[in-house]
Order: structure tokens, then sequence, then C-alpha cells
């Protein structure tokens, strides 16, 4: 059968070497762009380590608002925004509100610091992601630990001004290490210790991305806070908060325009209040873009390749006609010729496998498909693969179809006749 | 000759229902990805309202780089500040106009009732109006006296207006609030694209009536302003740019610890439609040989299922075109005629493509341009460039996909395809 097939294939050479190429060429694009989805979604499927629904950044200003900042109007704006915090506290549509630093999930507002263990001996530490913040930021965006229970009660359990993410625990406390007191400390030469306070589910800055080792630093009390911020600007703050419910954009601008009285306190005043959600958008657009458009490709090549066979399969029934008359006069079944018809385009496509199998090689070898988000694995080789033979296998099957109607409508005597 | 070969063509497209769908819909396909891949580019690069004059304008957009004299990896990368922008731009003698601009997000309430949602704003000098031309559907632009003195005046978008104020009659001199603070609406203009990013704003003020955009860092010279140039015409770029590099090395002369320069800056339209930001170039080259290799993906694909299709109809008239030859046509009557036949369906399929291409782009825009949610005008899809384009596109799919089966049954023997044809026609 099969060199059968060969033969038939071999025989139409010139018909068919365009589309054998034309297969060869989209397989081989079908598999690049499968396995980049495969990747995106891979890695979109994995939590950031927050949750940011109903949640919003709100940005503050200072009515008299001045290039330098002096201590005295530094102080006194803190005090101003906390109490405008706690005025938030008070609405019944808030959940939680906090206070944070380089913390907003999904902006480019971000920082470095280094940090090692307390017993290691290494002389210089390396700088991982921190987010400074306070306890009630672990409320508003929910943050867990990794068996999903909620952080801020244990953070509030526990002693400790330092919450590692996972993969910076596993870092620094690796299993087996023996280091069951968790501690750390800035760099070297410090001479303070910090204790671990919990560790969170490992967290990454958005979707597309992989785990980052992260670490918090917690402000526990209010007083952290303003020593934290005697020292520096207060607008470099961040204000966050959690509603109870989902609002819209009309009701959300209802509700802080019914309670702007107490939006103002002193010189600090609400500026704008942006959903995180937002944020989001704006930072996953260019990747969500990016999917787009290869899924426009991919419907772009399976048109053609659904054309391509069409024309190809159509004229051959044509010319063949008297062929495919003689057989069904000696007895091939109607059922037997169509078989046939889509096993010669499959296993037209079949005949790529070599060639794309070299080029799935040297691809490899340059390296060239994303491994840095997700290693290379028998399991992505086998689905991208699997996805793109399946996919061209379908708009084969559908393109033969055409023609191998309209050799079931075949009347034999009359193919004959032609002869 | 051309008549009967169209006739005969028509005839032919007639004949064969399903090959004249299969190379017209192939085409079309092909000419619509294609033909949006320009309008994406188009968008970027044409002129429209309100950067009207895209092609006579130089950049200098996140491209200011500040760095100490002797310590050079202590560096400051993004905007320059206003006295960066007197010192080195204001003075320029060979641009036509400058303009100078910084970014910020304010919202826009009236007095009585506060607004939270924050609107794009930018901070801006008269030079703006004459760099772009925005259409004032209402009052005027703030004048060279209110940038001087700080008059808190603002320019808004129509559609703003019509949120705030419920109509764009008698508005002129009222208040609005930026955040808290109080501003006189001083011009309304038409709606602003995003795909216009240096005009786009939904409110335009004096740099002046803001202090923080003009704080400034480094003796001075970081800051948080970007500037446009717009040069008399094409050819004065090299000018603009040779006059602005002296103009650089006296500001530096003055300073003691810093020095600014700024990147492969100024830049022109076509450099930010290729994906130069400011700061990372991009070559010429590079570009095209990315998108000209996607655009050469769109074409082949269909060529190599036209190239099928074009050569089994071929093959069936071998028998008709050894008999022309036999009366004397040459090779290349052979291979113009069947160009002419196959070019029809290639004109049909790109029209139709072309016409695909102009209703799809603006259901598929949010994906393919940058900015979410940007208005499309007519005058950024309707051009002449397009036509011309998709036609040529035409010719080429028409030329490689019949170009090599005409070649081949040209050089056929008469003999042997006479005698061919008569076997596959039997």
């Amino acid at each position: 059968m099969i060199k059968h097939l060969l033969t038939l294939i071999w025989n139409q050479r010139n018909g068919n070497v365009w589309i054998f190429l034309e297969l060869l060429l989209v397989t081989a694009m079908l598999w690049v762009m499968a396995d980049s989805l495969l990747v995106d979604t891979y890695t979109y499927r994995q939590p950031i380590g927050v949750d940011t629904q109903h949640t919003y950044l709100l940005s503050f200003g200072l009515t008299d608002d001045v290039t330098e900042m002096d201590i005295e109007r530094n102080n006194q704006a803190t005090q101003d925004l906390l109490q405008l915090i706690g005025n938030l506290r008070q609405c019944s549509e808030v959940e939680a509100v906090c206070l944070s630093k380089i913390a907003t999930p999904y902006t480019y507002n971000r920082g470095w610091s280094g940090l090692m263990p307390v017993e290691d001996t290494a002389s210089a530490s390396y700088a991982y992601r921190v987010r400074y913040v306070d306890l009630e930021y672990f409320r508003v965006f929910k943050v867990r630990d990794k068996e999903g229970r909620p952080l801020y009660d244990q953070v509030l359990k526990n002693p400790g001004e330092v919450v590692l993410s996972e993969t910076l625990d596993e870092i620094f406390f690796p299993e087996g290490s023996g280091r069951t007191q968790r501690e750390v400390k800035w760099g070297p030469k410090s001479t303070e210790s910090m204790k671990v306070s919990a560790v969170s589910a490992p967290l990454k800055e958005m979707d597309f991305d992989t785990y980052q080792p992260t670490y918090y630093y917690v402000w526990r009390t209010e007083q952290d806070f303003l020593d934290e911020v005697a020292e520096n600007d207060i607008r470099f703050y961040n204000c966050l908060f959690r509603m109870k419910k989902d609002y819209s954009q009309q009701e959300m601008e209802a509700f802080l325009q019914q309670e702007s009285e107490r939006l103002q306190v002193g010189n600090v005043y609400v500026s704008s209040v942006k959903p995180i959600s937002e944020y989001r958008a704006d930072m996953l657009k260019p990747r969500l873009d990016n999917q787009k458009k290869k899924i426009a490709m991919v419907g772009f090549m399976l048109v053609n390749i659904f054309f391509g066979i069409v024309g190809t399969f159509w004229l051959r029934t044509q010319s063949r006609r008297a062929e495919i008359g003689l057989r069904a006069a000696v007895g091939a079944s109607k059922a037997q010729l169509r078989r046939e018809l889509f096993l010669e385009g499959l296993f037209l496509l079949a005949l790529t496998l070599p060639f794309l199998l070299i080029f799935l090689i040297n691809m490899l070898y340059l390296d060239m498909p994303d491994t840095y988000r997700l290693a290379y694995t028998w399991w992505r080789f086998l689905i991208t693969l699997s996805v793109s033979y399946l996919l061209m296998g379908g708009m084969i099957y559908l393109g033969i179809r055409i023609p191998a109607n309209k050799i079931t409508r075949m009347n034999p005597a009359e193919t004959l006749h032609y002869e | 000759m051309l008549k009967q070969y169209i006739k005969q063509a028509f005839q032919m497209l007639k004949e064969n229902r399903l090959v004249s769908t299969i190379s017209i819909t192939g085409t079309a396909i092909s000419v619509t990805m294609i033909m949006m891949v320009v309008l994406v580019l188009q968008v970027q690069v044409a002129n429209y309202y309100p950067e009207e004059h895209r092609d006579r304008m130089l950049y200098v957009e996140n491209g200011t780089l500040v760095r100490m004299k002797e310590n050079t990896g202590n560096w400051n990368s993004g905007n320059m500040s206003i006295e960066a922008v007197k010192e080195c731009f204001y003075t320029l003698q060979s641009p036509e106009f400058v303009t100078a601009y910084a970014i910020s997000e304010f919202t826009v309430s009236l007095p009585d009732k506060r607004n939270y949602m924050a609107h794009p704003v930018k901070l801006t000098d008269t030079g703006f109006w004459k760099v772009f031309s925005f259409h004032f559907v209402a009052g005027a632009p703030f004048t060279e006296a209110d940038v001087a003195s700080g008059v808190p005046q603002a320019v808004i978008t129509e559609p703003l207006a019509r949120r705030l104020f419920g109509t764009i009659d008698n508005i002129i001199g009222k208040e609005i609030r930026l955040d808290v603070k109080p501003y006189r609406v001083c011009g309304v203009v038409e709606e602003v694209s995003k795909a216009a990013a240096s005009a786009f704003a939904d409110v335009w003020i004096p740099y002046t009536t803001n202090e923080s955009c003009q704080s400034s860092f480094n003796e001075n010279m970081v800051g948080s302003f970007r500037v446009l140039l717009l040069a008399k015409a094409q050819g004065d770029f090299d000018v603009i740019r040779q006059e602005l590099k002296q103009q650089i090395t006296r500001y530096n002369a003055t300073k003691e610890k810093y020095e600014i320069s700024f990147f492969e800056n100024p830049i022109t339209q076509w450099d930010k439609a290729m994906g130069t930001d400011g700061q990372n170039f991009v070559d010429w080259k590079d570009f095209w040989l990315e998108t000209g290799g996607a655009m050469l993906f769109l074409l082949l694909v269909p060529v190599l299922n036209l190239l099928g299709v074009t050569q089994s109809s071929i093959r069936k008239r071998q028998a008709e075109i050894g008999v022309r030859k036999a009366f004397g046509a040459t090779s290349g009557n052979i291979v113009r005629q069947v160009l002419y036949e196959n070019g029809l369906m290639s004109l049909l399929g790109g029209m139709i493509g072309l016409v695909l291409s102009w209703s799809l782009f603006p259901l598929c825009k949010d994906f393919l341009l940058k900015a979410s949610d940007t208005t499309l005008r007519a005058e950024m899809l309707f051009r002449p460039e397009a036509f011309v384009l998709a036609l040529l596109f035409c010719l080429l799919i028409n030329l490689l996909s019949a170009g090599l089966p005409a070649w081949w049954i040209s050089r056929k023997p008469i003999c042997e395809a006479l005698k061919n044809g008569e076997e596959t026609n039997k």
C-alpha cells in the first residue's frame, strides 16, 4: 500500500512539488508558532503571586507642590496622608488600604537590593528584587504562602521584617542545608540580622515572566513607616487599596465623588484613582498583541493550505478521471477510492517529517526556541509537533473532501466514456 | 491582441470556477495580509491631522543622555531640562519651528464636581501650535505672553469639553481644575488620534504653570522635556543636525561636571516607525530584513498554492499553445498571454484584498497598533500609496505564480507540446 502511494506521488511529482514545498514551509512555521504560543501559555497560567482583582492605585498630590521638600513639610504631609488613609479605611466599600514602595504590580517602578542568609560567609551579597510594604499590603493583594493560606495571618503571628518568596527561600535555605533558623542580613558587613517572618508563594512581575527571587521588607507598625519616611520624600510612596466588590469605572467615580470630602486632609489630596487592571492591560498589551498576530498568521497559513490542497487534488481528480473510472469498473468501491485520495494527501504530509526534524534540530542547536522560560522537554516537543501535524492533517482532510466527493458522484460508465 | 487575451481570460475564469475561486481568494488573502502590514506602517509615517508635516519633522523623545565628564560610567538617560531646551534647541536657526513638551496626567474637573479619572496632559510652549496643525473648533491656543508669565490657560479636546460641559458653546474662559489647580479654557480642538503620539493629549497647558515638570538634576541638564523640530525642507535635516552639534558643544563647555548628548537623535518619523525609540537605534537594514521577510512569507505561501494550480491548467492547454506556436507565436507571446490571463485573476484578487484590508484594519487595530483605542481617520488609510502598493503586490504574485509555468511551456518544442497535449486531453 505504502509503496503504491509512493509510486502515485512520485508519478505526479510535477504537480506535487509545489504543494509539498508549501506543506513543508507551513508545517515548519506552524511548529515555530505552536512552540512560542505553548511557552507563552505555560508561563501565563502560572499565577503572579498577588491577586490584583478589585485593587487600585491611589495617586495623591500636595496642594502646595514644590520641587524641594523640607523635613517639616514632609512630616506634615506624612501625617495628613496617614489620616487620609484612615478615612478611606472607614468607608464600608473598601476592604483594605496599604502603603508601599516599589511594590505596585504591573508597573516599571521596581527596585533591587542586596540580601543574604545570616550564616553566609560570602564576601558579597546578590541584589534581589525587593518590595517595601506594610502589613496591610498582604491583605490588599491577598498574598498567600506556598500552601495557599493567607500570608497576612502568618506575618502577623511570626515576628520578623522580611518575607521571602518561595524562589528566594529555595536559594537561601535549600532543603537539607541544615539552615533551619531563617535569618538574613543586608550584606557581608551587616552586623544586624533580620528574622524571616514567612515565605510567600513564588512571585513574578507579570504574567508572561518567569518567577524571580523576590523579598518583601515589611513595616510592621505605623512607627516603622514613620521612621522610614523621616529620611525620604513622602511622594515616592504608593497608596494601594482593594474594594470589596467589582466596580465599573462610573461606579468607582461615583463612590469617590460621594466620599470626596474625606479624600482631602490638609495639604494632601487624592489626585486620581486607577485600577491595577488598567496597568496590567498596558503592560501585557505588547505580548498579547504579538500572540494575536501569531494566531492570525496561523489562520492565514491554514486557509492557504486548504486552498492549495483543494486546487491540487481537484485538478488531479480531473486529469485522472479515466484511471479512476477504470478502477471503479473493475470493482473498487467508492469508499476505497476516497480513502486512497485521503491517504495520498496525508502521506504527502508525512513525507515532510524528516525535513522538519532536520529543521527542528537546527533550531534547537541554534537555541532559537525560548528555553529560558520553559526547558525543552519531550512533552514540549511532542505537543508542539503533534499540534502542528494535527492542524495540517485537519486542513488536508477538509481540502480533499471536495474533490473526493466529486469522485463518489462519478459514474464509471460515463468516466470511461471519455476514453 | 490584449482584448483577445482578456476575453479568453474571462472565458477561462467562467469555465473553471473552482480554480478561479482558489486563485482569486488565494491572492485576495495574501494581499489582505500584506496590506495590513503596509497600513500599520502607513499609520506610523503618513501625514495626517494634526501631525501634517511628519515628513519634515525631527524628534528628540526619551533620547537624552547626561553623564559625568570624568566618570562616564555615571549616567542618566531620559529627557532634558528646560534649560537644555533653551540653550540647545530654541536657539537653533535652521529649523522652521521648535517646540518642547513634557507629559503628565491630571484629573480634569469642574469647580463644583471633582472627577478622579486621570487624563493625559502635555505641558508645552507656543511653538507646539506651529509645529502641529490643530483645528480649533473654538477659541485659540495660549499665547507667548501666557507662557512667559505662567498664566493658567488650557486647550482641551472637543470630546473632553463635551464630557465636562455637555456643549462646546460659550465655554472659552470657563474654569476647569487640573487636579486641584484652576485653569481657564482658552481653546477647544478637534479630537487627536493616539496614533499621532507626539501631538496627542486631552489637555495642553503652558509648561510654566507647573512646577514639577521644570525640576532638573545634574547641573540642570536632566529634566522631563522632549523636543520636536520642524525643518523647512527634508533636505535640511543634516544642516540641523550639524548646527545642533555645535550648540551641544557650546552648552557642554559651560558645565563643570556633566555633559549632555542625544544618542542618535534627532530622528525622523521613519526611524520612529522602524522601532527606534530614542535610545535604541534600529538600522533600516535590520528593519527591512525583518518586515521584508514577513512580507515575503505572506507572498510565498499563496504563490506556492497558485503555482500548483497554474501549472496543472497550463499543462492541460499544451495542445492549444503548441498550435499557436506552430502558427508562429514566439515564446515571448506565449509568456505574455499566460501572464495577462493570470493577471486578470491576480488583479481581481488584489482589489478584493485591498478592500478587505481596509475593512478588517479597523477591527484589528487594537492589536496591530501600539496604543489601544486608537481612533482612525480616513486620511490614515485611504491613500494613493496604498493603492499603488497593492497593485504592485498583485503584479508580483502574478509574475511569481504564472511566470514559471509560462516559461516552462513556452520552451517546450512544438511537436512535443502537441503530442503531450493530445495525450492529456484525450
